[in-house]
C-alpha cells in the first residue's frame, strides 16, 4: 500500500533521480529556464520598487526641515497673497501653532550637464522660507530634520541677503560643495551668483537624508522668482506636547471656517496621499507592463516544459507501466515547476533589487515630469513587494508547468511501446468555441468604461480586458486555423515534394505546434498593439503640435519639463520679445497646476501681441457658439480667463 | 476492494483469464475475439507472425492498453472495469513487463532501476536494498550496480530489466520479445535466466516471441494469426 509518507518519498525520488539528473545532463536548458523566471520576476520587482521609491520620494520638501508639518494651506487659485497671511494668523489665534510661509522654485545648476548646451544640467528644488520662523521650529519640535543654522550661529547671518543660500548635506556631497563656496544657479530665467552660507547637517532623526535641496530666505527667493507678494503655501506646525492632539483638532476646526473661495487646506498626510492617487494609473500601467515580462516567461516555460514532456515521454511511459499513477506523475512535474519557480524567483529578487537601483531614477524622472516633484535615487528593499513578486513568480511558474504536467500525466502507459512521441498538447487549444466566446467577450468588454482611480485618474479596464480576451481568443483559434494550410498549399504541394511534406505537418498539428502558433499570435498581437498605441499617441501629439504650435521659436526657462518647475520667464524678457520689431507675433503662456473639480488641472493663461483665433484650439467638446478669444473681458476679475467659467 | 488487498491463490482458478477480447485500431481489427488462460506458475509462449496481434494482447493483459470489448481478469480484477488507480496498483504489485528494447530509465543506475519498482510498492529501504543485491547476484551483474544503462551491453540491460520486473515478486511476468534485440548467445542466456527466476519465484509468464527456440522454456505455446488464437 502506498501511504502518504511513501508517496512523499517517491516524490523525492522523482526529483532527485529524474529531475535533478536531467538538469545535470542538460544544464544549459535548465539554466535558461531559471533565467527566464528570474528575469520576469526581476523586471516586475524592480519596477515595483522603483515605483515605490518614486512615490515615497514625493513629499513636501520642507518636511526634511520641519520634521513634518501638520497642515498645508494654499490659495484656492494656487498661490497665496502675502497680504492675506495676517488673516490666517488671526484665524488661528490664540492657538500656539507655528506658521511657515514657503515659496518653492527650481534652481538649475549650470556646468553640471553632460552636453555642451547644458540642457541636462542638474535641477534641484529651491525652498524659500522665513528663516526666523524656521528657527522657532526648535521650540516646536524636539527632533527636526536638520539642525539648520547652529554651525554658524556664533557668527550670525544677515537675513534678507539676496545671495545667501543653504544646501542640504546630500546636495553638498553630490556637488562637492563647501561652506562659503560661490555657486551659480539659474532661478527664473537668469543666472544668479550665490554664496553657500552653510551646509545643513542631518539630525539624528532626520526625515529625508537623501533630499537634495537649496534653501533661501523667503523674501530673497520671492524676489528671484518674481513673486514678491506671493507665497506658495503656508505649513502649519503644531508644537509637540500633551495637548498637541487637542491643538491639532482645534486648528482643523478653525481652518474649516476659512472661506473656501480664498483658502484651500489639507492635512500634510492628505497632501502626500494625493501624490499617490495622482500617480496611481501611471504606476498601475507600469506594473501591468512589467507583468507582461512574467507572462512571456510563463509562455516560454510552458513551451520548454512541454518540450521536456515530449522528450521524456518514454520515461513517463516506463514509470506508468511500472505502476506509477498518473496523479503522481502530474504532482512530480508540478514539484519540478515549483522548485524552478522558487529558485528562479529568489534569483529574480536579487537581480530585481539591483535593477531597481538602476531604474529608479528613470521612473522618478517620469513621475517628476508628468505628475509631482519627487527625489529618489535609490530603491529601498521592501519585504512586502518582495513577497508579492516572489509569490507571483512561483505561481506563474507552477501555472506554466501545470499544463505540461497534465500532459505528462495524460501519457498512456502504452507510450512505452511506441518509438515516436507525439504530444496531444493543451486541450484548450482544441476548443475553438472557447476562442469564439472570448472574441465576443472581448467585444463586450470594450464597451466597459474606464475605471475611476481618483480625480483625473482613469484606468482603461475595459480596454485591457478586451485586449486580453481578443488575444487569448485569437490564440486559441489559431491552432484550429492552421489546419487549413495544407488545403491552401495544395497547388504548391502538387509541384514539390518538399512543399507536400511541409504542408502535411499542419494537417494534424501537434500540441506543440498549436502552442507555438498561439504564442506567436499573442506575441505579434501584443507587439502590434503597442505599436498602434504609441503611433496613435504620437499622431495625437503631432496633430496638436501642428495645429497649436506654429511658432518658429519656442522659449522656455530651464527645467520646464518638470511638473514641479516654477520658474518663469520674467516680464522684462517677454516684453522685450513682444516689442522686438523683428518678431512678428508673440504668444506668452503661463501654466499653472490647479485643482479643478478635485483633479489636478493645468490652467494656461495666454497673452498675445496679435489677435487669436480658435483654430489654435482642439476642443474636447466644441462650444455651441464661436468663441471670440480677443473679446474684452466682461468684468475686470475675469481678465485672466478666456471666457467666464 | 483495492488491488493491494487481493490475494491471488493457486486454487485452480486461472491467474489470467482472457475472454472474447476485441481490439480495433481504426478500421483494423487487431484482436478478434481472443480467449485464453494462464494458470498460476505456468509459462506460456505466444507466437505468431508480425501483425498477428500478440503484442497488443500482451499490452491489454498488462493493462497498458484497454480492449474495446471482452473481458480480461487477473485474479479477481476485471481490467475492463478497473479504474486507472486500480490498473496502476495491478502493474505495481501483480504484473510486470519485460520489453524488447529494455526500457530502463536512463537517469537511474542499474541498482536504482531495480530498486525503483520496490520503492513504488512501499517496501522499506533496508529490505529493498537487500533484495536488489540478491537480484543483482542472480543476474550476475553485482559489479555493474552503479552503471548507467547507456554503459551496459544489450544483454546486460535486459538482465537488469528482468531483475527490475521480478523485484517486487509479481504473479505474472509478461515478456515482449525479450530476446528480439539480442544475439543468439545473449538471447539464450536471457531465456535461461527467465526460466530460472520464474521457477525460483513461482511466477507465471506469458512470453511473446517470434523464435521457436524461445518456446523451450515454456510449458505451453499459443499461436496467433490475424488477431485470433489458433
Amino acid at each position: 500500500m502506498v501511504n502518504k509518507q511513501n508517496y512523499f518519498n517517491l516524490l523525492l525520488v522523482h526529483l532527485q533521480r529524474f529531475s535533478w539528473r536531467h538538469v545535470r545532463r542538460a544544464p544549459w536548458t535548465s539554466g535558461s529556464l531559471l533565467a527566464i523566471v528570474a528575469l520576469g520576476v526581476a523586471v516586475f520587482f524592480s519596477v515595483r520598487l522603483s515605483n515605490l521609491a518614486a512615490v515615497a520620494g514625493f513629499q513636501l520638501f520642507t518636511q526634511s526641515i520641519s520634521g513634518g508639518s501638520d497642515f498645508v494651506v494654499t490659495g484656492a487659485a494656487g498661490t497665496l497673497p502675502v497680504e492675506q497671511l495676517p488673516d490666517l494668523r488671526e484665524q488661528l489665534n490664540p492657538l500656539p501653532v507655528l506658521l511657515l510661509p514657503i515659496v518653492e522654485g527650481t534652481a538649475s545648476l549650470p556646468g553640471t550637464g553632460n552636453d555642451a548646451d547644458d540642457f541636462d544640467a542638474a535641477q534641484v528644488p529651491i525652498i524659500g522660507m522665513d528663516l526666523l520662523a524656521a528657527r522657532n521650529l526648535a521650540y516646536a519640535r524636539k527632533n527636526i530634520g536638520y539642525r539648520p543654522f547652529e554651525e554658524r550661529e556664533e557668527n550670525g547671518f544677515v537675513l534678507g541677503r539676496p545671495d545667501m543660500v543653504f544646501a542640504t548635506d546630500a546636495l553638498a556631497q553630490r556637488m562637492d560643495l563647501k561652506s562659503g563656496a560661490q555657486l551659480i544657479a539659474i532661478i527664473g530665467d537668469r543666472p544668479h551668483s550665490m554664496r553657500l552660507e552653510a551646509i545643513m547637517v542631518p539630525d539624528a532623526f532626520q526625515a529625508g537624508k537623501a533630499e537634495e535641496l537649496l534653501i533661501m530666505d523667503l523674501p530673497a527667493l520671492q524676489s528671484l522668482l518674481g513673486q514678491p507678494d506671493q507665497v506658495d503655501r503656508v505649513e502649519i506646525v503644531v508644537p509637540e506636547g500633551n495637548s498637541a492632539a487637542a491643538i491639532r483638532k482645534k486648528t482643523a476646526e478653525r481652518l474649516k471656517q476659512l472661506p473656501p473661495e480664498i483658502w484651500s487646506w489639507s492635512t500634510t498626510q492628505a497632501s502626500q496621499n494625493s501624490a499617490q492617487t495622482m500617480t496611481a494609473a501611471f504606476r498601475l500601467n507600469l506594473t501591468i507592463l512589467s507583468a507582461l515580462s512574467l507572462l512571456v516567461g510563463v509562455y516560454l516555460i510552458m513551451q520548454a516544459m512541454e518540450a521536456a514532456v515530449v522528450r521524456r515521454r518514454t520515461e513517463i511511459g516506463i514509470l506508468l507501466s511500472m505502476g506509477c499513477e498518473p496523479r503522481w506523475i502530474r504532482r512530480a512535474w508540478l514539484a519540478e515547476s515549483l522548485i524552478l519557480g522558487v529558485i528562479g524567483s529568489a534569483l529574480g529578487l536579487a537581480f530585481g533589487w539591483i535593477l531597481a537601483q538602476a531604474s529608479v531614477r528613470a521612473v522618478a524622472q517620469t513621475v517628476n515630469a508628468l505628475y509631482v516633484s519627487t527625489t529618489a535615487d535609490a530603491a529601498a528593499w521592501n519585504t512586502g513587494e518582495a513577497a508579492v513578486a516572489f509569490g507571483l513568480g512561483v505561481l506563474a511558474t507552477v501555472l506554466a508547468g501545470s499544463l505540461p504536467a497534465r500532459d505528462a500525466a495524460a501519457t498512456l502507459p502504452v507510450q512505452v511501446m511506441r518509438r515516436e512521441s507525439r504530444s496531444d498538447g493543451i486541450r484548450l487549444l482544441d476548443a475553438p468555441w472557447i476562442g469564439i466566446i472570448l472574441l465576443v467577450a472581448g467585444g463586450l468588454a470594450s464597451l466597459v468604461g474606464p475605471l475611476n482611480l481618483g480625480p483625473g485618474n482613469h484606468f482603461p479596464l475595459g480596454g485591457y480586458l478586451a485586449a486580453t480576451c481578443w488575444l487569448l481568443g485569437a490564440a486559441i483559434l489559431s491552432g484550429n486555423l492552421i489546419q487549413i494550410i495544407p488545403g491552401l498549399a495544395q497547388p504548391l504541394a502538387e509541384k514539390s515534394p518538399i512543399w507536400r511534406m511541409a504542408a502535411s505537418q499542419f494537417r494534424r498539428p501537434s500540441g506543440r505546434q498549436k502552442l507555438t502558433i498561439a504564442g506567436l499570435v499573442v506575441a505579434v498581437g501584443m507587439a502590434s498593439g503597442m505599436e498602434i498605441l504609441t503611433h496613435s499617441f504620437e499622431r495625437t501629439v503631432s496633430v496638436w503640435i501642428n495645429r497649436s504650435l506654429k511658432a518658429d521659436l519656442f522659449v522656455a526657462v530651464k527645467g520646464i519639463e518638470n511638473a514641479s518647475n516654477r520658474n518663469k520667464i520674467s516680464e522684462t524678457v517677454w516684453q522685450a520679445l513682444m516689442n522686438d520689431p523683428v518678431v512678428k507675433k508673440v504668444d506668452v503662456g503661463h501654466f499653472f497646476q490647479i485643482m479643478f473639480r478635485d483633479a489636478p488641472t493645468m490652467l494656461m493663461g495666454i497673452r498675445s501681441n496679435q489677435p487669436w483665433s480658435d483654430e489654435h484650439l482642439i476642443w474636447a467638446e466644441k462650444p455651441r457658439e464661436p468663441v471670440r478669444l480677443d473679446a474684452p473681458p466682461a468684468r475686470p476679475d475675469q481678465r485672466k480667463f478666456l471666457y467666464p467659467i | 476492494m483495492s488491488v493491494e488487498e487481493i490475494e491471488i491463490t493457486n486454487s485452480g482458478i486461472p491467474l489470467c483469464e482472457v475472454t472474447d477480447v476485441y481490439k480495433l485500431f481504426g478500421k483494423a481489427t487487431v484482436l478478434n475475439g481472443v480467449s485464453m488462460e494462464i494458470q498460476p506458475g505456468e509459462r506460456v509462449a505466444l507466437m505468431g507472425p508480425s501483425g498477428s496481434g500478440k503484442s497488443t494482447l500482451l499490452n491489454c493483459i498488462s493493462g497498458i492498453e484497454r480492449p474495446d470489448a471482452g473481458q480480461i481478469r487477473i485474479g479477481q480484477v476485471d481490467l475492463a472495469t478497473a479504474s486507472a488507480t486500480e490498473m496502476a496498483a495491478l502493474r505495481r504489485n501483480e504484473v510486470s513487463t519485460v520489453f524488447q528494447f529494455f526500457h530502463l530509465l536512463p537517469t537511474l543506475t542499474a541498482f536504482e532501476n531495480i530498486e525503483l519498482s520496490l520503492q513504488l510498492t512501499g517496501i522499506k529501504k533496508a529490505d529493498r536494498q537487500e533484495r536488489v543485491k540478491e537480484l543483482l547476484e542472480a543476474v550476475q551483474l553485482s559489479s555493474h550496480k552503479t552503471a548507467y544503462p547507456e554503459t551496459l551491453s544489450g544483454g546486460e540491460r535486459q538482465r537488469i530489466a528482468i531483475a527490475r520486473a521480478l523485484a517486487h515478486r509479481p504473479r505474472l511476468l509478461l515478456a515482449d520479445e525479450p530476446t528480439g534485440s539480442l544475439d543468439t548467445k545473449a538471447g539464450n542466456a536471457i531465456l535461461d535466466l527467465l526460466e530460472k527466476l520464474t521457477e525460483q519465484f513461482r511466477i507465471s509468464m506469458l512470453l511473446v516471441t517470434h523464435s521457436n527456440d524461445a518456446t523451450r522454456i515454456c510449458q505451453r505455446t499459443i499461436h496467433m494469426r490475424d488477431g485470433k488464437i489458433g
